[in-house]
């Protein structure tokens, strides 16, 4: 079984993060989308403090030693999934950075090309007056 | 020949101010009958300065996007400037100005929708370092397989390409390894390849983009982007 004091911990931890999310959603300097992945974690965490004997049947059923290679293993898999989580956005924003990137370089050729043609238009009307 | 096509040479450039003039002067005297524009990647040098007052149009990118990110912009102006044929040169140099107009037939007579400068479909002198050289023959060999053709120089950045192919490119583009990747999803795409020999100079002045770590890292990189690309959907 797990040590009380242990419990009490991991308790502490998740409700600390819990909150920490929840702050800084509603300051919005963190997107709700990516709330949901810490906010799903912190519950499973007081989940799997709370009720020991189902981290215990989660270890007999991965076949592992001890809970503690069971918890290390969870831990280890979520850090993964948020990592690559981030590649994916990073990806995707990079595509979109470059678009943009791409666009105002045009927009702004554009401008100037624009700016010109109307200073020498200008020129040339004044040029017959 | 009767309806003259609107051709665009793009030079992708990023800190070539020494080179650039040079360039340009060469391309000016070789290739007339061609507008170009010059795509200044987030130079830290002079390079758009230079070109401007040559009298070039520069296209400036704000951030740096690698030489993909550069040519696919040249390919954007060109569809929305409707060009029929845009040219890509690289801005070192290397490329051989005086053999647009070789470059540019198969297109015209309508047998290809790309054609790359290849150095290696005869001896043309270019000396490139033994690594390279195999990392080349490599990739080169690789886009042959795949593309049920025989391709030499799969690396070359001397390109003309038809509307078509550019209008395709100007959607998608393998910005993060160009060269052979691009190749493949032409040929993925359906669209006709052609090699033509030309010979390439040496870099005028200051060094490759290619150092160690690239020379590492880039194949490694292109190789996982051709593998990827090829699981892709069609």
């Amino acid at each position: 079984m797990i040590p009380f004091r242990a419990q009490i911990m991991a308790v502490v931890m998740a409700v600390t993060i819990f909150g920490f999310t929840f702050y800084l959603v509603r300051k919005k300097k963190l997107k709700e989308e990516y709330s949901v992945l810490w906010l799903l974690m912190t519950i499973l965490l007081v989940i799997f403090a709370l009720w020991s004997r189902l981290l215990l049947l989660l270890t007999r059923l991965l076949g592992m030693f001890n809970i503690n290679s069971t918890i290390f293993f969870f831990g280890f898999v979520f850090v993964i999934l948020t990592l690559l989580h981030f590649s994916v956005k990073l990806s995707k924003s990079a595509e979109g950075e470059k678009n943009m990137a791409q666009k105002i370089a045009l927009l702004e050729y554009t401008i100037k090309e624009l700016k010109n043609s109307i200073a020498r238009e200008k020129k040339m009307k004044n040029g017959y007056k | 020949m009767k309806n003259y096509n609107k051709i665009l040479v793009i030079i992708p450039a990023y800190n070539e101010e020494k080179n650039i003039s040079q360039v340009i002067n060469k391309l000016r005297k070789d290739a007339t009958f061609v507008d170009y524009i010059l795509v200044n990647d987030a130079s830290t040098d002079n390079t758009a300065e230079v070109a401007r007052n040559m009298r070039v149009p520069v296209i400036s990118l704000p951030i740096n996007l690698g030489i993909g990110g550069a040519v696919q912009t040249g390919f954007k102006y060109a569809i929305e400037n409707d060009y029929d044929i845009a040219i890509q040169v690289d801005g070192d140099g290397q490329h051989d100005t005086s053999q647009i107009p070789k470059l540019i037939k198969p297109i015209e007579e309508g047998s290809a929708d790309i054609v790359i400068g290849s150095r290696y479909i005869k001896n043309s002198g270019y000396k490139t370092p033994i690594m390279r050289r195999i990392g080349i023959a490599f990739f080169s060999w690789l886009t042959s397989i795949i593309c049920h053709q025989r391709i030499t120089d799969s690396t070359s950045g001397f390109r003309a390409l038809n509307k078509k192919a550019v209008d395709f490119f100007a959607r998608e583009y393998p910005v993060d390894f160009p060269d052979t990747e691009s190749l493949i999803l032409l040929h993925r795409a359906g669209f006709t390849i052609k090699e033509i020999p030309v010979t390439m100079n040496q870099r005028l002045r200051g060094a490759s983009s290619i150092n160690l770590f690239k020379s590492i890292y880039y194949p490694y990189k292109s190789l996982l982007g051709i593998l990827v690309g090829l699981l892709r959907k069609k």
